[in-house]
């Protein structure tokens, strides 16, 4: 009965996914903000953990749900080169089923991270994910195949030395992949029911790990992408670019921009300032700088605006609380720990996993205070994923003993 | 809403009618399937094929196993995909894997090699007792993850025997493994091994290493454009050659040995380096940018065979055999990890020339300065081939 009602529901409204549900990296929109409430702030190793499962092999990739469904990538084998989709059922854990695929393209990565770094995406009927080694494959939710393709059959220079991890999206049927690297360079648009190429938007040759972000402006939409060279929006029906930022060299190549209430906040790594909040113009030309910052300085952790205040968290830990409208700081907290993972927001909290484990959970309004520092004593460089009542972990233990926990009541 | 029981019925009937695949069924599928192309041309009717496929019943499995095939790895892909949705299927109805069917496809090693380490990844999965006595009997299996993973037995083995310091025994079960290990981690672990017991491994001949070069350079690289430009190293290898380079140089051939030297990111990148640093420099002796160097080695093989040439370094590097490219890839400064670079061709009789071209480009970074290869010759599965390298009577070794 769910189902069909689910199914129902994205017939008439394509792209959406149900309320509680994450169905994509930084979530619902890719705003790493989530509407659940009543949300678990402690746990640790042995209490509070809903459920446990084991992932076959490695990743980074986050866990995406929807209708039920926990869908976790991963690779193995010496050669990270066997590559896994696991589907697990929300409730229980219990694995549900898995697909395994071999890998084409390089699988050269840095030692730390592994094929498979990229989050799948999925619209509650369909999983779509892709790999390191420029895999990329499309399964509906009960494992059945729908397409594969060798992304390097079509673009043989696709090169990533230290391992392709950008996300791809969805707009509306069309699968929107990132396939910015040291070969041939683009933005992808396939038709995600299919897998037949929709659409090619070229961008310049240079490695890049920012997931694309579907924005609404002026009634349209809009993918924001970016990479060091600069940040462009693309129609994602035909994959023009509607505008983009003069070249630079200076964006950040790897946290994803968030945009709210007419702003694009989004990070630097060199030049005149480090963090900028940007105003894409009516007529598409060059954004208006509306603030920029030397003081917010981002590394790997994907910016938020949640409730108002734009959320900034630097990979030493840097937790900064900012007003988006004016730029001017807000609040300061030092958690004194290293990040990998982006940071989510619920529950008038915010939910940081620190790369050794401890998820740290600051609540929010007024004054900024930790209220608990969770242990699980596991590399964790991952973001968390939130979905009715329960927060998702992922583990990347580098042997290859990964875990998925499901945090929350049983 | 309450199903209906002819939903119910509905939803069964891909199952009622599970057939059995033959050969001639299976055969028109996997055309629709090697059919796919660029853009995605040929997804639609494959998804249709795949469809077909996967509705078949758990008797069709090997012929299906048997269509894999050994060069395609979209077909592979494909047909595991079917594979794993009927036998996850079968098995959740309560029913049987075809075990005996599925035995003789893994034991069959004319078979092909996806196919049968699929086949025994689903035998050992609903039939464990099998695993062990497959297992003993393939450590020289031509499918490198059987081979692994019955490699793998004796390595624990080994280290078990060490814990308990029954060090002869450990070697024994060592020295009997050794001519099967391929893969470069499990090489590492018998080195260890070996070690323990007082028996050092030359880990630069194990693994087949180039260890004499002849170089030459520096030729052009400005803006990158060196990767697409072939410069006379490429169309003439002659020992005597003496060639224009970059700002009209004059380059020469130069017999080098490869030094090992220590890498703390892997137990391997450091071995058999050729680092054109030490070699072409600027006259000041600081290191040049924007160039491009070749490494010529000359193999000599007792007959035609294939082979692989794995290679590692951070900088964009091109090889070539006998004058035809086999790989190009064009990235700098990321990773070094062994054999991150395969470029697959032929031997023939007598000599053979192995050319590599390694870029540099103009990153002023620490981490950057790197411009450093190395080269091991290998067969498919990486072990070394009967070759022997004659570089240095070629290019009378010392001048």
């Amino acid at each position: 009965m769910k189902y069909l009602l689910y199914v129902a529901i994205l017939t008439l409204f394509p792209g959406l996914s149900l309320a509680g549900d994450w169905p994509q990296f930084h979530g619902p929109r890719g705003t790493g903000v989530s509407k659940e409430k009543n949300l678990p702030t402690k746990w640790s190793k042995d209490k509070g953990i809903a459920w446990k499962a084991e992932i076959t092999g490695r990743g980074l990739s986050n866990p995406v749900i929807a209708d039920g469904r926990i869908y976790v990538t991963s690779c193995s084998g010496p050669d990270q080169k066997r590559l896994h989709v696991l589907c697990f059922d929300e409730k229980t854990g219990k694995k549900m089923w898995e697909r395994n695929f071999w890998g084409t393209g390089s699988n050269v990565c840095h030692p730390t991270t592994s094929m498979a770094a990229p989050t799948p995406v999925t619209d509650g009927k369909n999983v779509y994910a892709i790999w390191g080694t420029y895999d990329i494959v499309g399964l509906d939710n009960d494992g059945n195949l729908l397409w594969y393709r060798p992304l390097v059959l079509d673009y043989p220079t696709l090169a990533c030395g230290v391992g392709h991890a950008a996300s791809p999206t969805l707009y509306k049927g069309t699968l929107i992949v990132p396939l910015e690297n040291a070969g041939e360079s683009l933005i992808l648009g396939l038709k995600a029911k299919t897998g037949q190429t929709k659409w090619t938007s070229a961008r310049k040759s240079e490695i890049n790990f920012v997931t694309p972000i579907v924005i609404r402006r002026d009634g349209k939409p809009e993918v924001i992408v970016q990479s060091r060279w600069n940040c462009a929006a693309i129609d994602p029906t035909n994959g023009k670019v509607r505008w983009e930022t003069a070249p630079a060299s200076t964006m950040s190549p790897v946290t994803t921009p968030v945009f709210q209430d007419g702003l694009l906040f989004t990070a630097a790594r060199e030049g005149s300032a480090s963090f900028f909040a940007l105003r894409p113009s009516a007529d598409n030309a060059e954004p208006e700088v509306v603030w920029k910052s030397r003081t917010i300085r981002l590394n790997y952790v994907s910016p938020i605006v949640y409730r108002g205040t734009l959320y900034t968290l630097s990979d030493r830990g840097r937790l900064i609380a900012t007003d988006p409208r004016t730029g001017k700081e807000i609040a300061y907290l030092n958690l004194r720990e290293n990040y990998w993972g982006s940071m989510v927001a619920a529950d008038g909290k915010l939910y940081m996993v620190g790369t050794k484990g401890t998820t740290t959970v600051v609540k929010l309004g007024g004054k900024m205070k930790i209220i608990a520092r969770n242990e699980l004593n596991d590399r964790i460089v991952t973001t968390p994923a939130i979905a009715n009542g329960r927060i998702y972990l992922r583990s990347d233990n580098i042997k290859g003993e990964n875990t998925l926990y499901a945090i929350g009541k049983k | 809403m309450k199903p209906t029981p002819w939903f119910g019925l509905l939803t069964l009937l891909p199952f009622v009618f599970a057939s059995t695949a033959t050969a001639q069924e299976v055969k028109p599928i996997v055309k629709k399937i090697e059919a796919i192309g660029k853009d995605g041309k040929g997804l639609v009717p494959a998804q249709k094929a795949w469809k077909k496929l996967s509705q078949m019943g758990p008797e069709s499995l090997t012929e299906i196993l048997g269509a894999i095939g050994n060069d395609n790895i979209i077909v592979a892909n494909y047909l595991n995909s079917a594979v794993e949705t009927i036998a996850s299927r079968t098995l959740s109805q309560g029913q049987k894997l075809p075990t005996k069917a599925l035995e003789e496809f893994v034991t069959n090693t004319k078979n092909n090699r996806k196919g049968r380490s699929i086949a025994f990844q689903w035998l050992v999965k609903v039939k464990p007792s099998t695993k062990a006595r497959l297992l003993s009997q393939m450590l020289d299996d031509p499918e490198l993850s059987l081979r692994r993973e019955a490699v793998q037995v004796l390595l624990n083995k080994a280290n078990d025997l060490l814990e308990k310091k029954n060090e002869q025994a450990a070697q024994a079960v060592l020295k009997n493994v050794s001519d099967y290990v391929r893969d470069l981690d499990q090489v590492v672990v018998l080195a260890q091994g070996l070690k323990k017991v007082g028996n050092k491994m030359n880990l630069r001949k194990r693994l087949g290493f180039i260890t004499e070069w002849a170089i030459a350079g520096p030729f052009d690289n400005t803006n990158r454009t060196g990767y697409r430009k072939t410069f006379a190293p490429e169309k003439k290898t002659e020992p005597a050659a003496i060639y224009t380079g970059k700002n009209d140089q004059k380059v020469s051939w130069r017999f080098i040995k490869a030094e090992d030297s220590v890498d703390d990111r892997s137990p391997l990148a450091g071995l058999a380096r050729v680092n054109f640093n030490d070699y072409i420099k600027a006259d000041d002796g600081t290191n040049l940018h924007d160039v491009t160097a070749y490494a010529m080695t000359v193999i000599q093989s007792p007959k035609a065979m294939p082979v692989e040439l794995r290679g590692a370094t951070r900088n964009a590097i091109q090889i070539f055999l006998n004058g035809q490219k086999l790989y190009g890839k064009e990235e700098y400064h990321h990773g070094t990890a062994p054999d991150q670079h395969i470029g697959r061709g032929m031997l023939k009789p007598g000599q053979n020339i192995v050319l590599v071209k390694v870029l540099q480009n103009n990153q002023s970074e620490s981490w950057a300065q790197s411009w450093v290869f190395n080269l091991r010759v290998c067969d498919r599965l990486g072990g070394t081939l009967p070759v022997q390298n004659v570089t240095a009577n070629v290019f009378q070794q010392g001048e």
